[in-house]
């Protein structure tokens, strides 16, 4: 075989290849680039120079889903999707985050009750919810086969960019759509990162930042109290990384919080997994005295002795708040 | 990063002009290869890139003594060097399945371990440069001239296209190309694009849907699904896996062309196998090939009767599962592929009817699709439920979405049919590459790139061998 095409030739080609790509997705390499790696294209390039790729991307994305493949996920360019009205006022929180004393965690709040009958109930959440809805699905499937459960847990997801997945209103939309009794959200270890809002951006863990934050889990749980669906929302363990650790004590603090106010539940998964004040550690020991690894390679994911353990703790949850 | 990640192409833009330019000074041009082959993975983890350099550098060391010692001591002195050389994979990827494995069993027994815990993290792609490294020592054993420099070693160890999920390249091979002074250049780049493209569509398009619709929510939920639809995800992960694995052994195939280098064969049309010595002499070659040169053929191989041959076959197999990972799944998986090519030796020897081709065909299908249960469960007990749920099932064998069985049954046929006439399309697509004028192929490609892109799902999906 020959040698059809010089070198030149090929430079010149990958880059004219690579720079129509470019400009055909540049909506959608904002969108990633913003989830990866919190950075946006969109406010450093003239907002017009978006708008081809997005209408390309919402043609070429209905004629993909007609023909049964997935149609990529379309949002507004540059800006986040303007939220829709809450209608309960939601109450303010103190936006100061203090550090935990070494040892301590922030308690599960357990104050609903179910409504009797059978539970339609949805699994919101990250890579983390997609480890343990499956496992609690089948515990209560078991014990509960007239109940309806939804799974639509997503990695990579969280509540910091709503560009690339908009929980909030997935959620109220699945409130709606399913007439769902009880909402299990675990998630956060996507969400320490910069969030973009529109004109600016706000760096992680300033109290604009926080504000912002626990406005999206208002969103949700103000949704949720006002069509009479339970939440319980799963506080996050230790992390071996850093930033992840910080993320976990600061989004624990908003979930804590926000549950407190709206009425809510809040399941600490701290005494299971591991201390957020405490440092890292994937071992614990069982009730043998064995030590057990509750932790994936990476630190924020789990085991399936880890999953294990969660799981237990969440469907005890659920069974307690059935009604008598 | 992933290769098939945007970040990754952008990247790839600025990269290969400039390493083409640096043609003509061939020392630059490595050292630039090796600074980004280190740079790649320093975007999976800084300290295990220098874990990397530590280790090629120790592997360079060890090949340098190796090759060095007298004919007497030669087999001691290398037998030291592999263990070293594999003793790195075993504690990064075993410990701690081997230490909860011993502790389990010991506590059955009532007795306690104190192996001490240790929070390891294994290094991306350690199984394919460990071997890698293998074969490294061994070459320098066999030909005690041929010890190479550390920047070489260096460069092997993490040349970027196969450093993170293979295919396994022999050090034999590697450093025949280097010394026939023919890389640097672009290598037949019609059919390096071709495969690069191709395998971003079996990987982005095909592998993608398959696992989204057919197999990811059926092995999460197995015991809410009819048989039918059980069937339906063990056919969608065998294709699944086909097509994703097969697909990144293109596109790195395909790049290691465009920096000038042959990537050894790893895919053979597995799905065309009439038998399961045929399969895998197809699937993942350079993992089966390695497994035989250096593991099986040392054993003893066929050499020393049957009864010996049939052991020295499970216990490759054995070896071929456990690499995949530390999990009992994979065992199994080895085992059962181990007991099946002992079956079919068994018949041949029995001297066993000849089957029709297509009967042996379905046959090798069924078998492997089954093992691949195994290799995809989470645990041991998910794949037997499954398999159980397939007659036993409180659904109903029929419990199904027959359009999208319909589909599947579709897509597998087109697939089967495209397997057996791939060669001949890859020769008429570079053909028709060659024979028009580059200012006609960049676009159509840009369109094919386009639709890739389109018909892909929104982020960056894993590879299944990421994970190995």
């Amino acid at each position: 075989m020959k040698l059809a095409i010089s070198v030149p030739q090929l430079g010149w080609m990958l880059c004219a290849v690579g720079l129509i790509n470019t400009l055909l997705w540049l909506d959608a390499l904002d969108n990633y680039l913003d989830a990866r790696f919190q950075w946006s294209l969109s406010s450093h390039l003239p907002i017009d120079w978006f708008e081809p790729s997005r209408h390309l991307a919402e043609g070429v994305g209905k004629l993909a889903s007609q023909i049964g493949r997935h149609a990529k996920e379309v949002t507004q360019t540059g800006q986040e999707m303007p939220a829709p009205p809450v209608k309960p006022a939601p109450p303010t929180m103190q936006l100061a985050v203090q550090a935990l004393p070494a040892g301590s965690f922030l308690p599960s709040l357990v104050v609903q009750q179910l409504t009797a009958g059978p539970q339609r109930i949805l699994f919101a959440g990250d890579s983390m919810m997609q480890g343990i809805a499956p496992l609690v699905i089948r515990d209560l499937s078991l014990k509960h086969p007239d109940w309806q459960m939804t799974d639509l847990s997503k990695q990579s997801t969280g509540l910091t960019s709503r560009k690339y997945f908009d929980w909030p209103r997935t959620i109220e939309q699945e409130i709606q759509a399913q007439n769902l009794t009880l909402v299990v959200i675990f998630l956060g270890p996507n969400d320490p990162r910069d969030m973009y809002l529109p004109e600016k951006r706000v760096s992680f863990g300033k109290p604009e930042w926080l504000e912002n934050y626990a406005a999206r889990v208002d969103e949700i749980l103000a949704n949720a109290v006002q069509n009479q669906v339970r939440v319980i929302w799963l506080g996050l363990p230790a992390m071996r990384e850093e930033t992840l650790q910080r993320g976990a004590m600061v989004s624990n603090h908003v979930f804590h919080d926000r549950a407190q106010a709206f009425g809510t539940d809040y399941l600490a998964t701290e005494p299971l997994i591991g201390l957020v004040s405490l440092p890292f550690k994937k071992f614990m020991r069982d009730e043998n005295g064995l030590s057990i690894n509750l932790r994936g390679e990476d630190g924020t994911h789990f085991t399936p002795a880890g999953l294990n353990k969660i799981k237990q703790a969440l469907v005890a949850h659920i069974e307690k708040a059935l009604p008598q | 990063m992933s290769f098939v990640s945007p970040e990754f192409a952008l990247l790839c833009l600025l990269f290969f002009p400039l390493y083409w330019q640096l043609v003509d000074r061939p020392k630059l041009q490595r050292a630039f290869l090796l600074l980004s082959g280190y740079g790649l993975y320093a975007t999976w983890s800084l300290t295990f890139a220098g874990v990397l350099f530590a280790y090629s550098a120790g592997i360079w060391a060890l090949g340098w003594w190796v090759s060095r010692c007298d004919k007497e001591r030669l087999p001691m002195v290398l037998a030291l060097a592999l263990v070293l050389c594999t003793s790195f994979l075993v504690y990064f990827k075993y410990y701690e399945f081997l230490r909860a494995s011993l502790s389990d069993g010991l506590v059955h027994l009532g007795f306690q371990t104190s192996l001490p815990l240790m929070d390891l993290v294994t290094p991306v792609g350690v199984s394919f440069f460990t071997f890698q490294a293998v074969t490294y020592l061994v070459m320098a054993a066999q030909q005690s001239a041929q010890a190479r420099s550390l920047p070489e070693v260096l460069l092997f160890l993490c040349f970027w296209p196969s450093l993170f999920a293979g295919p396994i390249v022999r050090a034999e091979k590697f450093f025949a190309q280097l010394d026939a002074g023919t890389t640097g250049r672009p290598l037949e780049v019609s059919l390096a694009l071709y495969w690069i493209v191709l395998g971003a569509a079996q990987k982005l398009i095909f592998a993608t849907w398959l696992g989204d619709t057919f197999v990811d929510p059926v092995f999460k939920y197995p015991e809410q699904q009819g048989g039918l639809t059980l069937l339906a995800a063990m056919v969608g992960y065998s294709l699944q896996i086909a097509l994703d694995f097969g697909g990144y052994t293109l596109i790195v195939t395909g790049l290691a062309r465009l920096l000038g280098y042959e990537l050894p064969v790893n895919f053979r049309q597995p799905y065309l196998a009439r038998n399961l010595q045929d399969f895998w002499t197809r699937w993942h070659v350079s993992l089966s090939s390695f497994i035989r040169d250096y593991i099986y053929i040392p054993m003893g191989g066929n050499r020393l009767g049957f009864n010996r041959t049939q052991c020295n076959v499970m216990l490759g197999m054995l070896i071929s599962g456990v690499w995949h990972g530390p999990n009992w799944t994979f065992v199994f998986w080895g085992l059962l592929h181990g007991l099946g090519v002992v079956g079919v030796n068994f018949y041949r020897q029995a001297r066993g009817p000849v089957l029709p081709a297509w009967l042996a065909h379905t046959l090798t299908l069924l078998f492997v699709t089954v093992a691949w249960v195994f290799f995809r469960a989470d645990t041991l007990t998910g794949a037997l439920n499954l398999l159980q749920g397939l007659w036993h099932n409180a659904h109903g064998f029929w419990h199904a979405d027959i359009g999208q069985v319909l589909q599947l049954a579709v897509f597998t046929g087109v697939f089967l049919v495209t397997c057996r006439h791939a060669v001949a399309l890859q020769t008429r697509v570079v053909d028709g590459m060659q024979s028009n004028s580059p200012w006609l192929v960049t676009p159509v490609m840009a369109v094919l790139i386009y639709l890739v892109i389109a018909l892909g799902p929104s982020g960056v999906p894993g590879f299944i061998y990421y994970r190995f």
